[in-house]
């Protein structure tokens, strides 16, 4: 009889190990499998530049950009937000994108002596993709 | 005997946590590839094209002094060609071509009575990339550009002045090669070999059309929208009068051009050729 209860107690132990041994990898399995995978910060060059009362927003290569594109504009600490679709050239909006050589015209008026930056935030990946401060 | 049957047992356990394991490595290794490795890849060659960006700009700079000193001297710049691929995992090795196009581009300056043609040579990178966009470079005529996809940018002027509000000097760079140098395609970083030839000079009085048949309009439209035109007394209208010519045309025919055009012997691919 003790001979029989040696045996019970190995098999349940081992039971015991095989069920924690599953039940381990299954957390690890779905807790790799449900990773959100985090969009990259889109590879693109951005260019903003100050003309005529106008800050000028173009792009400059790399992958082309959602409409909804939003860039902040503050103007000593007053931060207004926008999306490229609002200030894009209309000849430009044809395409659905914002595309290389394109430009975003947004006209801001004198800011002679005024804190200005600029701020353009990709939605997508929830990033700052271009963030400058124009001096006049 | 019941020893014995138990003793199958014992390493059980350990065969099933190696299997888990073995299959959780897999699992995560082909959520890497398929869903990380993409990015790297993207992030990577977008450095490259980065840096081919730099490397023109020197192109261009080299380019641009051999014509402003006017002497027989020479220069070289690298261009590399390809993104290295991702180490251990070994994948992501991209392969770009660098040509040197002759006759790829043409500027035909003219008034009423007469008109001089340039047919000139261009020095272009295309690459071949498997997840970031595909880019070109393109220095043509004097001018650097960046196109992607139908769209181009300028990313360095030609030089272009006008004195006196009206006469206008506008220097041109022409690329000439020999056969054999004119391609490199492949992975790594190749030098490119500039030579300075010979400048002319040419004048034309009361100038009327500027036509430049090239492949990027965009990019010329740009360089003649351009403050030192927009800011002079020149009144003129930008046209397309073709799929590929753009043409400026003086409304008034103002003023002289003096066109100077600098040839330069560019090769690529060693094995220089004196």
């Amino acid at each position: 009889m003790k001979r029989s209860d040696k045996a019970v107690s190995e098999t349940i132990g081992t039971l015991l190990l095989l069920g924690i041994s599953i039940s381990l990898f299954s957390v690890i399995y779905f807790s790799v499998m449900t990773i959100y995978p985090i969009s990259a910060t889109p590879s693109v060059n951005i260019i903003c530049s100050f003309n005529d009362s106008n800050i000028i927003i173009e792009h400059r290569g790399g992958k082309t950009l959602d409409l909804n594109t939003k860039f902040i504009v503050t103007i000593d600490g007053n931060g207004e937000k926008f999306t490229v679709k609002d200030y894009l050239t209309s000849d430009f909006k044809a395409n659905g994108v914002w595309n290389v050589g394109e430009q975003v015209i947004y006209p801001v008026g004198d800011i002679t002596n005024k804190k200005v930056s600029v701020s353009v935030i990709d939605e997508h990946s929830n990033s700052v993709i271009m963030m400058v401060n124009i001096k006049e | 005997m019941i020893k014995k049957f138990i003793k199958p047992d014992e390493g059980l356990v350990g065969i099933v946590v190696t299997v888990l394991v073995i299959g959780l490595v897999i699992v995560v290794t082909g959520i890497v590839q398929s869903v990380y490795m993409p990015q790297w890849l993207e992030q990577k060659e977008a450095e490259h094209m980065h840096m081919v960006s730099y490397q023109f700009a020197q192109l261009k700079q080299s380019l641009d002094i051999l014509s402003v000193i006017e002497q027989e001297n020479a220069i070289s710049i690298y261009i590399t060609l390809g993104t290295p691929e991702i180490p251990i995992f070994g994948t992501g090795r991209t392969y770009d071509d660098l040509n040197i196009l002759t006759n790829n581009c043409s500027i035909e300056v003219s008034n009423d009575s007469s008109s001089y043609s340039f047919s000139l040579g261009t020095v272009k990178f295309t690459s071949q990339n498997s997840y970031f966009v595909d880019q070109s470079y393109i220095y043509e005529a004097g001018a650097l550009m960046l196109s992607q996809g139908s769209a181009g940018i300028l990313n360095g002027k030609p030089f272009l002045s006008v004195s006196n509000f009206t006469n206008v000097s506008f220097t041109i760079i022409n690329i000439s090669s020999f056969e054999g140098k004119k391609i490199a395609g492949g992975y790594g970083t190749y030098s490119i070999y500039m030579e300075y030839v010979n400048s002319s000079y040419y004048t034309i009085n009361d100038l009327r059309y500027i036509n430049i048949t090239t492949n990027y309009k965009n990019a010329w439209r740009t360089f003649f929208n351009s403050t030192t035109l927009k800011y002079s007394l020149l009144t003129y209208e930008i046209n397309d009068i073709d799929e590929d010519v753009i043409s400026v045309e003086f409304s008034e025919s103002l003023g002289n051009l003096v066109i100077k055009v600098s040839e330069i012997s560019v090769q690529i691919a060693p094995g220089w050729i004196e």
